[in-house]
């Protein structure tokens, strides 16, 4: 019976039957009428055509038996044609009779009778008037006597018939009457049923609502009173089932959201100080970042300055390579003299030994040249450890800047660009680094040759002026020895020449330096604007890590009453 | 354990319980006067048919039981005998013979919630058709009867004046005023028109008279086969040698020798009926019943009867409304029934919608079919 489990489906059963009971009666009281009525009218009906049929079957023979006698009296044939029609007639009225409804078997031997009273009557008539035609008048009366007899037994089976019709008709009546009384009784009977229905069915439905309502109530106010612990129902009409599922799903939800409130609040108060102690590190960071970019700065400063104070040593170089190729190609003129005195005048040991000193002294000199060279490229290899330094410092603070970034999240945007921009820095000095030390390595190795060479002219001009003193006889060996003279000047002439060239490279590798140093001073700018952005961002998030606590514990303390 | 035996035991004793009520035999009336000459050979054919149908398999396996009960043509004992059978429980009647004993037992049959069908072989009075819608016939009514002979009589033999003895019941009254109506429209004169009673009738005072007025040219018995027989014998006997014509009641009376020779008489049926169903149903009625004469109209009829209701309960069911509700459908709903008497259908009213009636003349002991209504 789950279809009455619901209270509409209840209530609708409850109605539809209370309708049907109230058709029922409504049918049950108008066909019980009308059954009366008809039954009364056809009842009657019978009684007034049974009535009539008797009344005309007596009335009838009647008037047959007179025709019969008529004629016997004066024998005429319209007598006999009337005694045939009156007997047609009776017979008639008899076969209508024996129609008529509800007739008992003792009625239908009545009729039975009616007719071979009738039969008799008939052929004792028709059996005088042929003696009468005959002119046997004595045995005409004496035929037409036995008439008499069938004739009044005829009347009086009539009369008892018609009788029993109006006492058979007046039990149908009153049968009809106790039948009335019993389809009353059945629709007082219908109509209590109806209402003992109605009132059960509504006390039933009333009860079947209250209980359980009254326990949805209680739940209820439980719940208003924040005691969102589950309890048990029990059996309860479909909606209010319904009902009690919904509210068991809601407390169930709202236990759901308060567990999940507290373990949030709790979440959120741990990341707020999660969130406090991240920006005081960031606050520190950007600090470091700020003191770093200083040094930076100031680094760029000194590199810029000392780039600066390069350029006086690369034109010294300069002057000097220029002045070593004046004296180089003066020691060629001079060898070139020196041969041709060698030539010319090997017997003159005394322009000789002149000439011989004098290229001596310009040896010396060209080695003075050389090792100043050499003093240049050490200080130049000097600057150069100090932008490798000021590279790898960029890089510290690209690697720093960074994992602040990746730390500060949404807030790290600034950040980000500070690590870039430290980064393409430290890229740059690195380079430049590079370039410089492959040029300073070169510059050594070239100067190291010029000193060299230098030194051997010095040895040279030694081994000449030993020679001039030991005599002329060496004199073609002199010669030789100034033709050597002469190619180690074309050498000397070629790395000035080369020094020059380096010189040039030199100063603008000084410009690029130069360029790269104030580039990072601009990003060291750069950083230290981010980096007191970033304060700003930090203290804001530490203003709202603050809030987050504070609402994390309001959270706590509005679920803190709720029993789950 | 298995026990095969009685498991089939079980199986056959289910089958038994199951079918059986397929086997209930369908009960069927049948009333008339069987101790007479006319109701005895009714019986018989009514028997033979079940019996036929029984032998073929019954009423879609259901066999027939014939429930017989002898009126005696009494209406009085028609009455009781109507009650018998209604609380015999059958599920229709074949019966009865005589219209007066019809419609006395028509109101006990069609009393109460479910009326049984009755199907008379032989009632022919007009008020049979007013017995009710329960009742049907398997004959014309006396109203045709009369109608032929009158029409026979004018037409055929050219005879202008006529007596006529009649039977003082329902049957004898019917031929009268049919044949009267008839007669005198076709420009006839009625002369005479007397009653007798049933049995041993004395006409002899109507004779006389008939023979004193010496104007009669036919005299016509509308009356049964012994009543007949009477009225020629006392007739005869007088020497009125007017030719004797009567309706369907005289069936069976060229049996009465030479006295009956030369009367005609009407018919729905005569065992002399070439047909092929007509043929087989007299053959087989001689051989199953040896020493019987040839089958009237009421055993033909009620032959007939038997195998309608077959074939009706066999279409609509047992139920007797259903049985009623078909037989009134024969011809329309239901095809025509071709039968030993011939086709039947009924018009609505529980009368035969066409169905002639025979004219025949004894001739050498034997009725010659002379003429036909249609």
């Amino acid at each position: 019976m789950s279809f009455l489990r619901s209270l509409r489906n209840r209530l609708l059963a409850g109605l539809f039957l209370l309708l049907l009971l109230f058709l029922a009666l409504v049918f049950a009281g108008i066909g019980s009428l009308r059954a009366v009525n008809r039954a009364v009218e056809g009842e009657l009906t019978t009684l007034a055509t049974s009535s009539d049929l008797a009344t005309d079957l007596v009335g009838s023979a009647a008037d047959q038996v007179r025709t019969g006698e008529s004629y016997l009296n004066q024998p005429s044939p319209e007598f006999r044609r009337d005694f045939l029609r009156l007997g047609d007639s009776t017979h008639s009225y008899r076969r209508r009779f024996r129609l008529l409804p509800g007739l008992s078997a003792e009625d239908q031997s009545a009729l039975n009778r009616v007719e071979t009273s009738q039969a008799k009557m008939e052929v004792a008539y028709a059996e005088a008037h042929a003696l009468r035609d005959l002119g046997r008048e004595q045995l005409a009366l004496a035929r037409a006597a036995l008439a008499r007899a069938p004739a009044e037994s005829l009347i009086a089976d009539v009369r008892t018939l018609t009788t029993r019709q109006q006492q058979r008709v007046s039990s149908r009546i009153e049968a009809l009457r106790q039948r009335a009384g019993q389809r009353e009784a059945l629709v007082w009977l219908l109509f209590a049923s109806a209402i003992v229905l109605g009132v059960g069915t509504a006390f039933v439905t009333v009860r079947s609502i209250d209980g359980p309502l009254q326990q949805l109530i209680d739940a209820a106010r439980r719940f208003g009173d924040g005691d969102l612990r589950p309890t048990e129902l029990g059996e309860m009409p479909a909606e209010l089932a319904t009902l009690a599922r919904a509210m068991g799903q809601m407390g169930a939800r709202l236990r759901g959201v308060i567990d999940s409130v507290i373990r949030e609040s709790k979440g959120i108060g741990l990341s707020a100080g999660d969130l406090s102690a991240m920006s005081e590190e960031l606050a520190a960071g950007s600090s470091e970042i700020v003191r770093a970019i200083g040094g930076v700065t100031e680094n760029a400063g000194r590199q810029v300055a000392e780039v600066r104070s390069a350029d006086e040593v690369i034109a010294t170089w300069r002057e000097t390579a220029a002045r070593d190729a004046t004296v180089a190609e003066r020691v060629v003129a001079e060898g070139e003299q020196v041969w041709l005195l060698a030539d010319h005048q090997r017997r003159d040991f005394t322009q000789a030994a002149t000439t011989l000193a004098s290229l001596r002294q310009a040896a010396q000199v060209g080695g003075a040249g050389a090792r100043d060279l050499a003093r240049h490229a050490d200080r130049i290899g000097e600057l150069l450890d100090l932008t490798r330094q000021l590279g790898a410092q960029c890089e510290v603070l690209a690697l720093n800047a960074a994992i602040e970034a990746a730390r500060s999240a949404e807030n790290g945007g600034g950040i980000s660009a500070i690590a870039a921009e430290a980064r393409r820095l430290a890229e740059a000095s690195r380079e430049a680094s590079d370039r410089v030390a492959a040029a300073t390595d070169g510059l050594r190795a070239l100067v190291a040759g010029q000193g060299t060479a230098i030194q051997g002219m010095a040895t040279d001009a030694l081994n000449v002026e030993t020679t001039v003193q030991r005599g002329v006889i060496a004199l073609d060996e002199v010669g030789r020895t100034t033709d050597s003279l002469r190619g180690h000047a074309a050498d000397v002439v070629k790395s000035a020449a080369d020094s020059r060239a380096i010189a040039g490279k030199l100063a603008d590798l000084r410009l690029r330096l130069e360029g790269d140093a104030r580039e990072t001073v601009s990003a060291s700018e750069s950083v230290t604007a981010a980096a007191g952005d970033q304060s700003s961002a930090t203290g804001e998030i530490a203003t709202s890590a603050a809030a987050l606590l504070e609402s994390s514990e309001r959270l706590a303390a509005l679920v803190a009453d709720f029993r789950v | 354990m298995k026990q095969p035996g009685r498991r089939a035991a079980a199986l056959t004793v289910l089958l038994l319980t199951v079918c059986r009520p397929s086997a209930e035999p369908v009960r069927i009336g049948l009333a008339g006067p069987f101790s007479d000459a006319v109701g005895g050979p009714m019986r018989q054919a009514a028997e033979l048919a079940v019996e036929e149908i029984n032998a073929s398999g019954g009423i879609r396996g259901r066999p027939i039981e014939l429930i017989t009960r002898d009126d005696r043509g009494d209406p009085d004992s028609a009455v009781s005998v109507a009650a018998d059978l209604v609380a015999e429980s059958v599920v229709a009647v074949i019966g009865h013979v005589y219209s007066g004993t019809t419609l006395a037992a028509a109101p006990v049959y069609g009393a109460g919630t479910s009326p049984i069908p009755v199907i008379t072989p032989s009632s022919s009075a007009p008020e049979i058709a007013q017995a009710g819608r329960h009742v049907f016939r398997l004959c014309p009514t006396d109203l045709e009867h009369g109608a032929a002979l009158a029409t026979w009589i004018r037409e055929g033999l050219r005879l202008t004046q006529a007596s006529v003895l009649y039977l003082n019941n329902a049957y004898g009254r019917g031929v009268r005023q049919s044949f009267a109506t008839r007669f005198t429209a076709l420009g006839g004169v009625m002369l005479e028109s007397d009653p007798y009673l049933g049995d041993s009738p004395d006409v002899s005072v109507y004779l006389d008279r008939i023979q004193a007025s010496g104007r009669s040219e036919v005299l016509v018995v509308a009356g049964n086969r012994s009543e007949a027989l009477a009225v020629l014998t006392a007739a005869r006997a007088r020497g009125i040698m007017l030719p004797v014509v009567g309706g369907d009641g005289l069936e069976g009376i060229e049996q009465d020798g030479s006295i009956a020779e030369g009367v005609t008489l009407s018919a729905a049926y005569f065992p002399t009926l070439d047909t092929p169903q007509n043929q087989r149903f007299v053959r087989t009625y001689l051989a199953r019943f040896p020493g019987s004469v040839a089958p009237n109209q009421p055993a033909a009829a009620a032959y007939d009867a038997v195998y309608l209701l077959r074939d009706v309960i066999a279409t609509a069911g047992s139920g007797r409304r259903a049985i009623a509700t078909a037989l009134t459908t024969l011809g329309s709903d239901l095809p025509p029934y071709q039968g030993v008497t011939g086709i039947l259908a009924y018009d609505g009213q529980g009368d035969l919608a066409r169905m002639p009636v025979l004219i025949g003349t004894v001739r050498n002991g034997a009725v010659v079919r002379v003429e036909s209504s249609r």
